[in-house]
């Protein structure tokens, strides 16, 4: 319980930091959350598919560094501006790039 | 200062509150009601507190629905629906996405109306 909570805590705040550095740097911010899931996604899937790891990982930190609801929002953003095409792009960018890491983690490394 | 810690606090008890949530009702169909419930949070939030301090909307949004909702399990729920059933793993993937963003629009919307009253 400790373990998930310390996870929580640092999970989110390095995707914090994520946002931040997204906000300063880049005109379109929420490529932040595309980058935590898809780098999240890895981390699970390396994790995984190399024996059994602790709760403070996986659903501490990784559990909290990436997000589902970000990523809604943001597509809603982008569907009521009309952008219809951006928020398909950048949820199949999102779901593809998710699996192909957790499996290239799961699998190959 | 005050941010990172909201946003650490906030994410230390979404964590606590998804892992809770698995415990009492199983992975797979605690994975939908963290993911559905946050989604309409995070849009209700948005259109709720445009007012609040930074510190507020950061504790609420990016740490603890940030946190609460969470994309790492859903790529391993996918991942294992892939090796057993290609179809399903898809339409899985799919409609958790829509679900949930059907969710933050409906929340978006609410929190407008209550804004409006």
């Amino acid at each position: 319980m400790i373990s998930i909570a310390a996870g929580g805590f640092f999970g989110a705040v390095v995707r914090y930091v994520f946002y931040l550095i997204a906000e300063s740097r880049s005109k379109h911010p929420k490529w932040a959350t595309w980058a935590v899931n898809s780098l999240g996604s890895f981390s699970m899937g390396w994790l995984l598919g190399n024996g059994s790891p602790s709760a403070f990982w996986l659903t501490g930190f990784l559990g909290a560094f990436t997000t589902f609801s970000t990523m809604a929002l943001d597509a809603v953003k982008d569907i009521e501006d009309g952008e219809w095409l951006k928020a398909a792009a950048y949820l199949s960018a999102t779901l593809i790039s998710g699996i192909l890491l957790f499996s290239l983690g799961y699998l190959v490394l | 200062m005050k941010r990172f810690l909201a946003v650490g606090v906030g994410g230390m008890l979404g964590a606590l509150a998804r892992a809770g949530i698995f415990e009492a009702i199983s992975s797979t169909a605690g994975l939908w009601a963290v993911n559905l419930f946050g989604s309409f949070v995070i849009g209700y939030a948005a259109a709720r507190f445009p007012k609040k301090s930074a510190e507020f909307r950061l504790f609420i949004s990016t740490g603890f629905v940030g946190s609460f909702t969470t994309f790492s399990a859903f790529s391993a729920q996918w991942f294992s629906l892939l090796e057993a059933q290609y179809m399903a793993a898809i339409g899985f993937a799919l409609a958790m996405t829509a679900a949930s963003v059907l969710m933050a629009a409906g929340g978006l919307a609410i929190g407008r109306q209550a804004m409006a009253k």
